[in-house]
């Protein structure tokens, strides 16, 4: 039974090291939650979009668990990625590769937040 | 010998990989500051395994790895890069006393030594930094009424929920529910530096039978064990009761001996959730019933009095010094000309 996951990227739009410092800020702050007031990234293509938030796997094989679809909204600061995934399993081993990715170096850039969309069990 | 230095935070940056144009010889890993573990799927995972999968490409093309390690001991790690790396050699050299002399010495100059009353009270702890294995244990404390005796920080709602997931995952949902404990934390001291807060602690683990000794939890191949609060206890005459890495209570370091708590029966869980809310019911009643904490403390006299001889009598620089004459004189030249040594005092 295909399962469809939606994951949608924005990245700020400053250097890594401006935006790590206003986050240690927020934290001695106890403001950990509060958007650190950046702008966000506008992408040139999906391509580029795809290079800047720097989106690893461990092992990057784990792409052949699922389709993968990319896609820019309109005003270019939202990247989507739509997955199917044709078993549960693949999807709990598409998981398992993105942890591995935080664990080691960083699924994404530091400067990326993610929004899951909606799973669709057909 | 090319070097790489295990580090989260390099890796993180990206500067903790092989680079290309050294692919061949001798590779040295030298382990800092690397204990931590993540959460992969229901598993505690060791990045520093995992860069090994991770780099096994270029890994293959060395004739030897040798690895350094000065952050407590890795046990059989060079089974865990052989499984990935058959035909490499692999030399593993352990040097804790860099570490465990390190805060030993520091508590040994800190709390100086003083003769101890009567223990008047069954249990203290003050938690600083929240970690797996102490949200359990305040969830048992929660469970047995009995949080008063501890100090603890807030939390977030979302590190609430992120530590109660680790623990159905981890314990494949055998654990039960967690105890409701306050997201806002419980301090009497103040904004001080550790430093200070040793001292104020003082007081309080001076009246104490028992107190928690619950590191940062690692994989169950590195045994850390010791910080500052197993010496604390050590001066002051507590019982450290450890959640750490298996058999925590049962083995020792050093010269140190272990405390017989009242069972040892979880000591061998390999489920790191399991073993510590397994050691917390067994040994419950060192909470609530004081005259079996009492007899129980009793038990260990001798071992109370030993292990506070072996902190004050013990030449610590020493015990370093001597384990590294030991030492291969390439080994010593990594730690010197990686200033080893030095880096530890920005760890701790």
């Amino acid at each position: 039974m295909p399962i469809k996951v939606l994951y949608h990227y924005r990245m700020y739009d400053t250097d890594v090291d401006t935006y790590l410092s206003k986050q240690t800020e927020l934290y001695e702050l106890k403001q950990r939650n509060k958007s650190p007031g950046f702008k966000f990234r506008k992408f040139k293509d999906v391509e580029s979009a795809i290079n800047d938030i720097k989106h690893k796997l461990i092992p990057e094989s784990a792409n052949l668990l699922a389709t993968t679809h990319w896609s820019l909204n309109k005003d270019k600061d939202v990247l989507s990625k739509q997955l199917i995934f044709n078993s549960g399993k693949d999807r709990e081993e598409y998981q398992k590769a993105i942890e591995r990715a935080w664990a080691l170096i960083n699924h994404v850039d530091y400067r990326v937040t993610t929004t899951e969309g909606e799973t669709i069990i057909e | 010998m090319h070097w790489v230095a295990m580090n989260a935070n390099l890796r993180k940056h990206s500067s903790a990989f092989v680079d290309d144009d050294v692919l061949s010889g001798e590779l040295c890993l030298v382990f800092l500051d690397d204990a931590k573990y993540t959460m992969v799927g229901d598993k505690m995972e060791w990045a520093p395994a995992l860069w090994i999968e991770y780099e096994k490409e270029k890994l293959k093309k060395f004739n030897k790895i040798t690895v350094i390690n000065v952050l407590g001991k890795l046990i059989d790690f060079d089974k865990i890069i052989k499984s990935h790396l058959d035909n490499i050699d692999v030399e593993v050299y352990n040097i804790p006393e860099i570490s465990w002399s390190h805060f030993a010495k520091e508590i040994k100059n800190l709390h100086k030594e003083e003769t101890i009353d009567e223990k008047t009270q069954t249990f203290w702890t003050s938690i600083g930094v929240m970690r797996l294995n102490r949200f359990i244990f305040l969830s048992h404390l929660s469970k047995i009424n009995c949080l008063s005796t501890a100090l603890y920080p807030s939390m977030s709602r979302e590190e609430f929920d992120y530590m109660c997931y680790q623990i159905s995952k981890i314990s494949k949902d055998m654990y039960g529910k967690v105890a409701d404990i306050p997201l806002i934390g419980k301090r009497i001291f103040g904004d001080v530096k550790p430093f200070e807060f040793n001292i104020l602690a003082r007081e309080n683990l001076k009246k104490s039978m028992y107190s928690l000794n619950a590191i940062q939890p690692c994989v169950d191949y590195y045994v850390q064990r010791h910080d500052e609060k197993y010496f604390m206890c050590i001066a002051d005459e507590t019982i450290p009761i450890g959640l750490n890495e298996p058999n925590t209570n049962t083995e020792s370091i050093l010269n140190f001996q272990p405390y017989k708590l009242i069972n040892e029966k979880y000591e061998g869980e390999s489920n790191a959730v399991l073993r510590w809310q397994g050691i917390l019911d067994t040994n419950s009643e060192l909470f609530t019933n004081f005259d079996l904490a009492k007899e129980t403390y009793n038990k260990n006299t001798s071992v109370i009095k030993h292990n506070k001889q072996v902190l004050y009598d013990s030449d610590w620089d020493k015990i370093v010094s001597d384990s590294f004459q030991k030492l291969p004189g390439k080994v010593c030249d990594v730690l010197n000309n990686t200033n080893m040594k030095g880096a530890l005092k920005y760890v701790f």
